[in-house]
């Protein structure tokens, strides 16, 4: 069971690299020559083919097909070959993470710092060869087995392999992660954070390492394959880290294809409000259908939307001469009566009393009543609304108060009331 | 095509066309843009905004041999004040007519900064049953979309002194290629 969840992580993270690789070389056509894409290929490739080969079932399957002159080497090295590839990837993570850094950000240079990584990964590479080389293992199985001395060279090699991964996704995660902290919020930089969340997981990848050589030293054997507890991180890392490398494409790509829908929500939710605004003050509305009309536009719903927003702050304007004075103290009044005002943020009241304002001035409106001395008491301008995006947030919430709120429908009454009594 | 629909489509296109060639001052701030068109119209053109009280039309448009003013109402949001500055710098765009009447509300509004100007003609928002009223309308909603859709643009090398956003822009980013077709 354990075996079979260790194979399809295993084979699903393999799956996902690769195919991830793929799909970003080929949307980065007119820039691959950019040595800084190649790592990212570079490493994809080899951690695609590491993870692979250390799958339980590809470990089973070589088992059987016999043996090479030294019990090591061949078909009994999956082990080596594996752990290799992915020594080979994080160096190429370590080199991507130097070579996206400004010159000036790197000890020595960029350059000097791409020299020194590649320096390190190749001795870490031939180190780990020899040690591999030096431990003799028999592989059984999906085991991989030292005698003798071979059982303590075998676990200074996997310490060695551990010091180097755990050292290159440090390096990677910290530049990521100062990076990430010196841009401006978007795609980027969540692209970026995703990339150092993926290397703190990386980080616990690494500790069934540990275990292995806990295992050597107790028994002189160690599963060669991946376990359920190291292929499950490495599954989640490889998707982070993914995720992240090409957040910027399929970020825009998901905010572009929402947000025509979103609109059409937000256009929908402020229809109640601008359909009584507009039954009050027809001269608001620019065209019959502005849905409609909009599609003549590249963002038809954006701009039928926007149209909505623009025709309600018309109709406010408008109606400022039926806004009754009162209306702020009247809600105030009603959330001390009920016990509202403890409850909601300044903001919300703030909501409330433009809602109420509306409902109030269209029942004047409607009456023909006037009222003098506080023409634009309904509208409190709101902190930071200054974009269309806030607009629509705070509007929206106006046109839910206005059909829901049941302050709004005690300014309403009273008003009516009010006017009742009072002749135009 | 009906009449109305051919007119309603020849509209637009105009609209659009003086939307797009507008130049947009970034970031979109309106004192910018009449600093941007008095420059290009070679004559001041003055935002003034109208008190909270004031009625009549909720924006103005008034041009006299000196200057244009613009008069907008202090008391609505910061959009519906830029859409409604947009609408008379449509006017202007348009070279619409007008009356040469200043209404009282508005008079009483805009007077202290037309002292002894000869008013050639004036410009309201109001109503849009009249064409050049449609006109400037559409096109202060066409240039506050292109405004917005632009603000949403990657911008590089802003506010980037070591060139780390762009680098990492470079190989996080869309390439060029989805980058120039993603964007307007």
């Amino acid at each position: 069971m354990s075996d079979r969840l260790a194979d399809v992580a295993d084979y699903l993270a393999c799956l996902i690299t690769l195919g991830g690789t793929a799909g970003k070389a080929l949307s980065d056509r007119g820039r691959r020559s950019d040595p800084a894409l190649r790592y990212v290929y570079a490493c994809g490739l080899c951690l695609g083919l590491g993870l692979v080969v250390t799958a339980p079932a590809t470990f089973a399957a070589a088992s059987g097909l016999g043996s090479w002159p030294w019990s090591w080497f061949g078909f009994g090295c999956l082990r080596l070959v594996g752990d290799e590839l992915e020594l080979v990837a994080v160096g190429f993570l370590a080199m991507l993470a130097y070579s996206i850094q400004p010159p000036d950000g790197v000890r020595g240079g960029v350059r000097g710092g791409l020299r020194r990584q590649a320096a390190i990964t190749a001795g870490a590479f031939l180190l780990s060869v020899v040690a591999y080389a030096a431990a003799d293992p028999t592989q059984v199985g999906d085991l991989v087995i030292a005698h003798g001395r071979g059982r303590f060279v075998l676990v200074a090699y996997i310490g060695l392999l551990t010091v180097h991964l755990v050292w290159r996704l440090t390096v990677f995660g910290l530049l990521i992660g100062r990076s990430a902290r010196r841009m401006p919020p978007g795609a980027l930089r969540s692209g970026l954070r995703l990339m150092a969340s993926g290397t703190v997981i990386g980080l616990l990848w690494t500790t069934s390492n540990v275990n292995d050589m806990l295992d050597v030293l107790t028994t002189g054997g160690e599963i060669g394959a991946e376990s359920a507890v190291s292929a499950v991180p490495a599954l989640v890392c490889v998707v982070l880290m993914l995720a992240g490398a090409t957040a910027p494409a399929w970020a825009g790509r998901l905010t572009r294809w929402s947000r025509p829908l979103r609109a059409r929500y937000a256009y929908r939710r402020l229809e109640p409000l601008w359909s009584a605004l507009r039954e009050t003050v027809p001269a608001v509305e620019l065209l019959p259908d502005t849905a409609r009309v909009g599609r003549r536009t590249p963002h038809g719903a954006q701009f039928a939307l926007y149209r909505r927003i623009i025709e309600i702050r018309d109709g406010q304007l408008a109606l400022r001469p039926y806004v009754h004075p009162q209306v702020p103290s009247w809600v105030a009044e009603f959330d001390q009566t009920t016990g509202g005002a403890r409850s909601r943020r300044r903001h919300e009241v703030a909501v409330t009393v433009e809602a109420a304002g509306i409902a109030a001035a269209l029942e004047a409106a409607e009456a023909g009543h006037r009222y003098p001395a506080g023409p634009s008491a309904g509208y409190v301008p709101s902190e930071g609304q200054v974009g269309i995006d806030e607009e629509v947030a705070w509007l929206v919430k106006v046109a839910d108060a206005f059909t829901t709120s049941p302050a709004v429908a005690g300014v309403r009454s009273r008003v009516r009331d009010e006017l009742n009594r009072v002749p135009g | 095509m009906r009449q109305g629909d051919h007119e309603d489509a020849e509209l637009w296109r105009r609209c659009r066309e003086i939307a797009e060639a507008l130049p947009l001052p970034k970031p979109f701030e309106m004192p910018a843009l009449a600093a941007t068109l008095a420059r290009m119209r070679g004559r001041p053109l003055e935002l003034v905004p109208l008190p909270g009280r004031s009625r009549g039309p909720c924006g103005i448009l008034a041009s006299t041999d000196r200057a244009d003013y613009i008069g907008y109402p202090s008391d609505t949001s910061v959009l519906h004040q830029q859409h409604i500055l947009l609408h008379e710098v449509g006017h202007l765009l348009c070279g619409h007519t007008g009356t040469t009447a200043l209404g009282s509300a508005a008079s009483e509004a805009l007077m202290p900064h037309l002292s002894g100007e000869l008013i050639r003609r004036v410009l309201g928002r109001s109503a849009y049953s009249d064409r050049q009223e449609r006109e400037a309308e559409l096109i202060a909603s066409l240039v506050l979309q292109r405004a917005r859709h632009r603000a949403r643009t990657p911008s590089t090398g802003v506010g980037d002194p070591d060139g780390r956003v762009t680098r990492l822009g470079s190989v996080f980013g869309p390439a060029p290629r989805l980058r120039a077709a993603g964007h307007e």
